[in-house]
């Protein structure tokens, strides 16, 4: 019998993990997929000639195994081992409405292939569904969860900018990886045409200067390599691996199983609590239950959804913690994969050095300082590089001393801006599972039907024409690029489907992320978003987790759980 | 380590690797003369090393062996075959036999015509962006090509496929060639700037006569 079980070992689960063995907690977390080294499972040594296959998946697995998975843009020859084979975990979707489900299982889940991108949820994210009615107002403010996004930005270690705005608090900051010559001319340009809009550096979970308490765990300073995601061996971005299990194994109190796919949650109607999670052991298919006082679901939305709904019983008939018949619905994701590059020729006569592991951000502007002809609003990521060798060596013809020659020359700088919009909290966008098909561990595959509204239709033209329009006020010259929506999922920020809410009958959870019906059941992961923001979520799961386990500690140590 | 299956390790192509290299090659003898002639003359020697130097035409093998499906491997050889037919039918020889001289002539003049956009569409000034670039790097996803290319719709996804030329298949060809020889130690020694740990980020550097373009995977 443990104290705590913690569902999944990813971004949520590991911060859970910590701050639960942290405060005593003998510790159990379940990770389905195989145990990974932190160091000797990455492949960050790899120089570009030693790449298998120049960087390239075979192409006969590519179309065979990781049909949706060699979509992500971090998918290659170097970190194949961190993508799921579709083939062998699939899902299924209504015809004409694909979701992209983009994921990796292993010991620390995508925290080892996340984009780090680390910013607050503000004041009117919070505020949003009560103003607007969308979705189930957040029980929480901002305030209620300030104080933990400064225990996890110190922690993790978080780089960036202070910058006074209201609609993207700063935070408890590291150094800012700073912009080059050309971003601080496009930000000059952008700020003085566009009062209210503002471009500052990215703000990235990767330690520009380590501090001792990263370093008493084995962590060190960025060295600007941008190999993130095939791990880090200096341990300078935060991923679970590198940072939130050490510092929860430190304590004594953690167990870890890994190979453990949860088949459900065990429910016990006389005493109304959760008593303990089922597992089936991913290489032997032998099935086990462990048991504990308190259940933390940290298995990623998708996943939570599914162990919920298949945890039904006589007492709990729709899906365990599912009175509210939410759990499932409101499936939200960021809207992505709108883009706009544009050539600079007017840039600085200047270069930079190093591989930054961010670029620059324009946090959110529509409907704060300027109106929006949809509800919401959408931020930037983008950045200003110089083009690169592949380009000059071969988007024009030519060959021989002509290509050596002009492949050798620096490149123009090149503007690229990818709009990441929020997606409004829809109920008829959900996770079920499938009423025949199982997957080989005999569990209900899910099925997902997700896709995007008139809301963020209108939201993605505002997004290319907002970019485009700064690009030109820099001077840039707009090239052809993708302006339509990508499939949902892509944004890789999926979310929503086990809500937090004030009322038990339109929501999952309450306040501290604890199931209304089945108060020992605590769901942290990306799930128990209300609203999705347009800013990246990460910091926000991890927030939640840990303010969730303060409080879920506290109730066990009264007596109450 | 956990690496997915052995074919994830091979081929690097470090010197060492290729030295270590002992499996029999997938091209015959007059094809890989043929290999070796074409990436030659797409990257020759001049003042710095070129692309037999830094072992691309072993690689190139090595991944038509390891990478390449069935159909982009019947496709590669036969963009090498149509080099050799021009070759023959203007020539009376091989492609290989050729002079270096004559083989960049033929070549230079081939590649004009292949890699023009086909009539009836507009080549983009640029390479296509992809649309699954990151977007703190703009890093390509790894089968986005760096040729003008066509894009493509599947479900609402729009993927960047094959490069939208008159002759894809050469055109692949080429950019696995060059990319080949940009990544090896050779490139990236004499052509380009590359560190794997640059340690610090410096925002703002004078461009000197040294300044080189930085060197590595997926940068478009």
């Amino acid at each position: 019998m443990f104290d705590a079980i913690v569902i999944g070992s990813g971004m949520s689960g590991g911060i859970a993990a910590k701050e639960l063995c942290e405060r005593g907690l003998k510790t159990l977390v379940l990770e389905r997929g195989r145990k990974l080294e932190h160091g000797g499972s990455y492949t960050d040594f790899m120089q570009p000639w030693e790449l298998p296959n120049a960087g390239m998946v075979n192409e006969q697995e590519l179309e065979r195994d990781y049909a949706i998975q060699r979509q992500c843009y971090a998918m290659n020859s170097a970190t194949q081992q961190f993508w799921v084979k579709d083939s062998e975990h699939p899902y299924s979707v209504p015809e004409n409405k694909p979701f992209s489900w983009i994921r990796g299982y292993h010991l620390g889940g995508r925290s080892i292939m996340w984009g780090r991108q680390s910013y607050r949820l503000a004041p009117i994210d919070f505020e949003a569904n009560a103003k607007d009615g969308h979705g189930s107002d957040w029980p929480i403010r901002y305030d209620d969860l300030a104080p933990w996004y400064d225990h996890i930005e110190r922690f993790i270690g978080v780089s960036g900018s202070k910058e006074g705005l209201s609609q993207l608090p700063d935070g408890e900051f590291l150094p800012p990886f700073a912009l080059n010559d050309a971003e601080v001319m496009f930000k000059q340009a952008v700020e003085q045409k566009f009062p209210g809009r503002h471009v500052i550096p990215g703000r990235v979970a990767n330690l520009s200067k380590a501090q001792p308490h990263h370093e008493e765990l084995g962590r060190s300073t960025c060295q600007v390599r941008s190999l993130c995601e095939r791990g880090c061996t200096y341990g300078a971005y935060h991923s679970s691996l590198s940072s939130s299990l050490p510092a929860a194994e430190r304590t004594g109190n953690l167990t870890i199983v890994t190979d453990a796919i949860v088949h459900s949650i065990v429910y016990d109607p006389k005493t109304k609590r959760a008593t303990g999670v089922r597992v089936i052991d991913t290489n032997t298919k032998e099935a086990r239950t462990y048991e504990a006082k308190i259940i933390f679901g940290c298995a990623s939305t998708i996943a939570t959804a599914q162990i919920l709904l298949n945890s039904k019983s006589d007492a709990q008939p729709r899906g365990l913690a599912n009175s509210s018949d939410m759990v499932g619905r409101n499936l939200m994701d960021h809207i992505f994969g709108l883009t706009v590059v544009g050539l600079l020729p007017s840039g600085p006569n200047t270069v930079y050095r190093g591989r930054r592991p961010t670029g620059l951000y324009i946090p959110r502007y529509r409907n704060v300082s300027e109106p929006g002809a949809f509800l919401r609003g959408f931020g930037y990521q983008a950045g200003v590089s110089r083009m690169g060798w592949r380009t000059a060596a071969l988007a024009t013809p030519g060959i021989g001393a002509e290509l050596k020659e002009r492949t050798r020359k620096l490149g123009p700088w090149l503007v690229r801006m990818s709009g990441f919009g929020e997606m409004l909290p829809n109920p008829d966008n959900r996770v079920t599972l499938h009423p025949s098909r199982t997957d080989n561990w005999g569990i209900p595959i899910v099925h997902i039907e997700c896709e995007n509204g008139p809301n963020e239709h209108r939201m993605a033209k505002q997004i290319i024409e907002d970019a485009t329009a700064m690009v030109e006020v820099a001077g840039g010259m707009v090239l052809p690029s993708n302006s339509e929506l990508g499939a949902p999922g892509l944004g890789i920020h999926e979310m929503g489907t086990a809500c937090m809410g004030k009322d038990p009958k339109r929501s999952v959870l309450n306040k501290f992320n604890q199931a209304h019906d089945v108060p020992n059941l605590f769901i942290t992961d990306g799930s128990a978003m209300a609203s999705s923001g347009c800013q990246n979520p990460s910091l926000t799961y991890m927030a939640l987790s840990a303010r969730a386990a303060d409080h879920a500690t506290q109730l066990l140590k009264a007596g109450i759980l | 380590m956990v690496l997915a299956g052995a074919t994830a390790l091979a081929p690097a192509f470090s010197f060492e690797a290729l030295a270590a290299d002992t499996s029999p090659l997938l091209l015959d003898a007059s094809h890989f003369a043929l290999l070796s002639a074409v990436a030659d003359t797409m990257v020759p020697v001049t003042d710095t090393p070129g692309a037999i130097a830094a072992g691309v035409p072993r690689a190139f093998d090595a991944l038509l062996r390891n990478w390449a499906s069935q159909e982009r491997r019947a496709t590669l050889i036969g963009a090498l075959e149509t080099i050799d037919s021009l070759s023959n039918q203007g020539e009376k020889q091989p492609f290989a036999k050729l002079s270096p001289t004559k083989r960049h002539a033929l070549l230079t003049a081939y590649d004009a015509i292949a890699l023009k956009a086909p009539s009836g569409t507009t080549a983009t000034p640029l390479t296509q962006p992809p649309t699954e670039i990151d977007p703190q790097h703009g890093r390509a996803r790894q089968e986005a090509p760096s040729a003008p290319s066509t894009v493509t719709k599947r479900g609402r996804t729009i993927y960047s496929t094959e490069p939208n030329v008159v002759d894809p298949a050469y055109a692949k060809l080429k950019q696995l060639i060059v990319v080949l020889f940009y990544f090896s130690e050779v490139g990236l020694t004499n052509e380009l700037s590359y560190a794997h740990d640059p340690g610090s980020w410096d925002p703002s550097l004078p461009i000197t006569p040294h300044t080189r373009p930085m060197g590595g995977p997926s940068l478009i």
